[in-house]
């Protein structure tokens, strides 16, 4: 069995430059707020930063049958001042978002590949992915956690925000990386596969 | 002679609504409310509501010879709306004040639970609404009425402090057990503080049935009658926007009112009392215990209605957080949003509750879930957080430069 990992289209596209509103830095989750996305973690890992250091700012972007339940929880944890929800996005306002976020994470529990963090990383976003993503398999450059250990989530987020060499270094590493992923590439791979199998 | 009396008392408040305040907004822009809808609504409710009854209770106080009475609570919130938007409404309640038969009672300037959270803003926010009522309408407050009738014999006692010798509240039952409503209490902990119980069953006749089950004046006094056979007073508290707005002109709300200082003063049983006279006229005949907050809100009668999930909690708790950051900072500004960020309103479109009251909820909420109400709100208030912070650090600043200059200067010395 071969994978043949997908690749993103950036072309057409230049990063967005928007004036920042909130100065602290932004850790974004971006997608569908549903079970498979893990949500619920991304938020106790929030808890834990925020219990560590008061500058930060948590962002989960999107919508989803598990938003309300998204809402109550982060309430109950009382960082409902930190943890803000944006809705349902909309055309430039999914590139604005990438444009505030200083960190990104997609802690999925499963996702058959997630385009969403390469995305990101294209903006210059570092990025926090779980091992049981896809993408994990291509990324060399993202920090790739289990998405039920919230400690090493914190842990990252931390790291990211405390230690500006190291995000610099994995911005940079990913910003090339990403854009090394060409539908050129895969299709040349896929090529070979066809053809090792014909012979 | 009229031996029983009638407390009739009305509720004027419109809160100061949010606009959709995004998180991108967050940092960039300090304006928070929506201008549009409340000058709309407001300019709504006064051809509907404030100025058609206005002007009947000037005309039923100028008929009846001052045999009719009533009073008003008009939250800071309304007045200053009525001001911007509407400055005829605050022009006929001049005019009522000028009769000297209408009482205007104390409350928060901002409607606001700060009676729950913080004394100090509560003292704060009594003390601006009572130089505002008299700066309005030349009358200093004497009967204190708390946001939606809250009560508990802790927020007694603080009121009875700041000088109210009355005070109204909700004839809960759960509190009453088998006591009626229509007498005068004192309260547990300040037996100095007398305390008018509202009927809510003689009440709510009028505010929320009157459409589906409409009374004429002459049954309504009997009715009270009725209720009223043991007791002194009856006690009738409600919005005033249930004449016209809650209960459409359609319903013959105006009529009613119309009809029902003359129906009283024939039958003879009861005369027209404002607050601060029944307490002075009638015998109180026992106290009351409320030891956990009660309101005049669904049928629980307690605080879940703004205080009843975790969202409600959360909000609540994050905006009274702030209050000794801002007292130091001392702003303007900042404090003005900070009342009407307090306006319980916010927290009442936070509320889960559909199902029991779920409608009367409904109705009152521009959102359409409590998730959205709480993020909206949570959203503004990190921006207040931030402004607040700002000044703060600001001042921090300000205090060093001025210690460096000090110790410059002493040197020189």
């Amino acid at each position: 069995m071969v994978t043949v990992h997908n690749a993103v289209d950036f072309s057409g596209r230049e990063n967005l430059q928007v004036e920042r509103g909130v100065k602290d830095p932004v850790v974004t989750f971006l997608g569908r707020i549903t079970y498979q996305k893990g949500p619920e973690y991304f938020i106790e890992a929030a808890a834990k930063v925020l219990k560590r250091t008061k500058n930060v700012r948590f962002v989960m972007a999107g919508s989803g049958d598990m938003m309300n339940r998204a809402i109550r929880h982060a309430a109950r944890l009382g960082i409902s001042d930190r943890f803000h929800f944006t809705g349902f996005l909309r055309g430039m306002d999914v590139q604005k978002m990438f444009a505030l976020s200083d960190v990104y994470i997609m802690p999925s529990i499963s996702e058959p590949f997630g385009i969403s963090p390469l995305e990101a990383m294209r903006t210059g976003v570092p990025s926090i992915i779980s091992k049981q993503s896809g993408a994990a398999e291509i990324l060399h450059y993202a920090f790739k956690i289990d998405f039920w250990d919230v400690d090493a989530m914190a842990d990252d987020i931390h790291a990211l925000l405390s230690y500006p060499a190291l995000a610099d270094f994995s911005a940079r590493m990913g910003f090339d990386e990403v854009n090394a992923l060409k539908w050129n590439g895969a299709c040349a791979k896929m090529k070979k596969v066809y053809e090792s199998v014909i012979k | 002679m009229a031996t029983k009396s009638i407390c009739l008392y009305f509720q004027v408040h419109q809160p100061t609504r949010l606009r959709l305040y995004r998180f991108f907004d967050i940092g960039k822009d300090s304006h928070y409310y929506d201008d549009f809808a409340n000058r709309t609504i407001l300019r709504r409710i006064a051809q509907k509501c404030y100025l058609p009854m206005n002007q009947l209770m000037l005309e039923l106080i100028k008929q009846n010879k001052g045999k009719f009475k009533i009073a008003y609570s008009i939250s800071g919130s309304a007045l200053e709306q009525f001001q911007r938007f509407a400055p005829d409404v605050i022009e006929s309640f001049k005019a009522l004040a000028a009769t000297g038969k209408v009482e205007f009672l104390a409350e928060t300037y901002y409607h606001s639970l700060a009676s729950l959270a913080s004394e100090s803003e509560f003292r704060h926010q009594v003390a601006k609404h009572a130089a505002k009522i008299e700066e309005l309408f030349g009358v200093k407050p004497t009967a204190f009425r708390n946001t939606e009738l809250i009560y508990s014999n802790g927020i007694g006692e603080m009121v009875y402090d700041m000088g109210y010798k009355t005070m109204l509240t909700e004839g809960a039952r759960h509190i009453m057990g088998w006591k009626s409503p229509n007498y005068v209490y004192t309260g547990e902990t300040q037996p100095k503080l007398k305390l008018l119980l509202r009927n809510y069953g003689l009440s709510d006749d009028i505010a929320f049935r009157f459409a589906q089950q409409p009374v004429t004046a002459e049954q309504f006094v009997e009715k009270m009658k009725e209720n009223a056979q043991e007791g002194d007073i009856v006690n009738l508290f409600m919005d005033y926007e249930t004449f016209g707005e809650h209960q459409g002109v359609e319903s013959g709300i105006f009529d009613f009112m119309k009809a029902l200082p003359a129906a009283v003063i024939k039958d003879g049983t009861f005369g027209f009392v404002t607050p601060t006279e029944a307490t002075k006229k009638v015998k109180p005949v026992a106290d009351i215990s409320v030891e956990d907050p009660i309101s005049w809100a669904d049928e629980e009668r307690d605080l879940t209605a703004w205080l009843g999930n975790e969202l409600q909690n959360e909000a609540f708790k994050k905006v009274y957080a702030m209050t000794e950051k801002l007292s130091i900072v001392n702003d303007v500004e900042l404090w003005e949003d900070f009342g009407h960020l307090q306006e319980s309103d916010h927290f009442y479109y936070m509320c889960t509750k559909f199902f029991s009251d779920g409608e009367v909820h409904k109705y009152f909420n521009p959102y359409d879930t409590p998730y959205e109400a709480f993020i909206n709100y949570m959203n503004v208030i990190s921006d207040f957080q931030i402004r607040l912070d700002e000044k703060r650090a600001a001042l921090d600043v300000k205090e060093t430069v001025a210690e460096e200059l000090g110790k410059s200067k002493r040197k020189k010395k």
